[in-house]
């Protein structure tokens, strides 16, 4: 088994139309994905109460079927007494994934809070009856390929702006086209 | 680049307006409920006007090739995702949506006032999408 060299993964990558269509439509249903996902989580209580329901339910999940004690720990003693605040920093972590891997913006930087976002469900959830690994482990490689393939310059506005990015001598251009 | 009034977009910016503004009307297909748990946003009522009216603006602002538009409706899809969330959380959703409606116009309106503000001398049509391992930019060592 032979690793190609970045350049011709580069060539093999632009080699087909097809290709970059089919990155397109991956890092899409990607985004579709958290579109969809983010649906439940519903302000302003996010679940709390008696009985727990929805994101308040499943955050309880990673103490009461622990899958690393220290983050149990957290879970326990940080973010449930605070949990409001973190129902919100969870709504705008998943809208923002599925907003801006959906039309390919930054979309390197959203790639690695996707996978940083799938770990955390991973630990709260993992453990949970009738959940199954896989799905947890695609969550993070999938993440992992739209990062390293660049997704958004395929079909996504990375594409588009990164020339005028390159063009620009604003330290704004310059962070964009790193995160690109 | 296209000037006003022109009819097919061939600036870059231009063509993703009409693309991000046709996603929008597109996106009209999911009030059909058989989609059932494809239905990834739920839309209804005003939200449908939203879709296709703030669309069609994102539309015209490739069509037209006018960025100041794009801006307009970057802009509008921003104040309506926000207007979504306060719907829900008031719990009467009076907007007609949902979450997942408010992040798919966040996506949106993010890149239309992307491209909007982008000025427009300093980009250039690029032919085929650059390989992944290209992280470099003009006037850095």
């Amino acid at each position: 088994m032979t690793v190609s060299r970045p350049t011709d993964v580069g060539t093999a990558l632009t080699a087909s139309r097809l290709n970059g269509w089919l990155l397109g439509a991956c890092r899409v249903g990607v985004a579709l994905l958290w579109i969809d996902n983010v649906s439940w989580k519903q302000p302003p209580d996010f679940g709390e109460g008696d009985p727990p329901r929805t994101l308040y339910r499943w955050t309880l999940q990673a103490v009461e079927h622990e899958v690393l004690a220290p983050y149990a720990w957290f879970v326990e003693n940080v973010v449930v007494p605070n949990f409001a605040l973190f129902g919100w920093l969870v709504l705008i972590v998943e809208a923002s994934l599925g907003a801006f891997l959906l039309v390919g913006l930054a979309t390197r930087a959203w790639a690695v809070v996707g996978m940083g976002q799938s770990i955390v469900i991973s630990l709260s959830t993992l453990n949970a009856p009738h959940e199954w690994y896989w799905a947890y482990l695609l969550m993070f490689l999938v993440h992992l390929m739209l990062f390293a393939t660049a997704a958004g310059r395929y079909g996504g506005l990375d594409g588009v702006l990164r020339p005028a990015w390159r063009r620009s001598d604003t330290a704004l251009a310059r962070l964009l086209e790193r995160l690109s | 680049m296209s000037g006003p009034g022109a009819t097919s977009p061939r600036h870059p910016f231009d063509r993703a307006c009409v693309v991000m503004g046709a996603a929008s009307i597109v996106s009209v297909v999911f009030v059909a409920e058989g989609l059932q748990e494809f239905r990834f946003i739920w839309l209804d009522g005003v939200s449908v006007a939203i879709a296709l009216g703030v669309g069609a603006l994102a539309c015209l602002a490739g069509l037209l090739a006018r960025p100041v538009l794009a801006v307009v409706a970057g802009t509008a899809y921003l104040i309506a995702a926000v207007l979504q969330v306060i719907s829900t959380a008031a719990g009467d959703d009076w907007l007609g949506g949902n979450i997942s409606a408010a992040s798919f116009w966040v996506g949106l309106g993010s890149g239309l006032l992307v491209v909007g503000l982008t000025p427009r001398d300093a980009a250039e049509p690029s032919a085929q999408p650059e390989s992944p391992s290209d992280t470099s930019w003009k006037g850095t060592g």
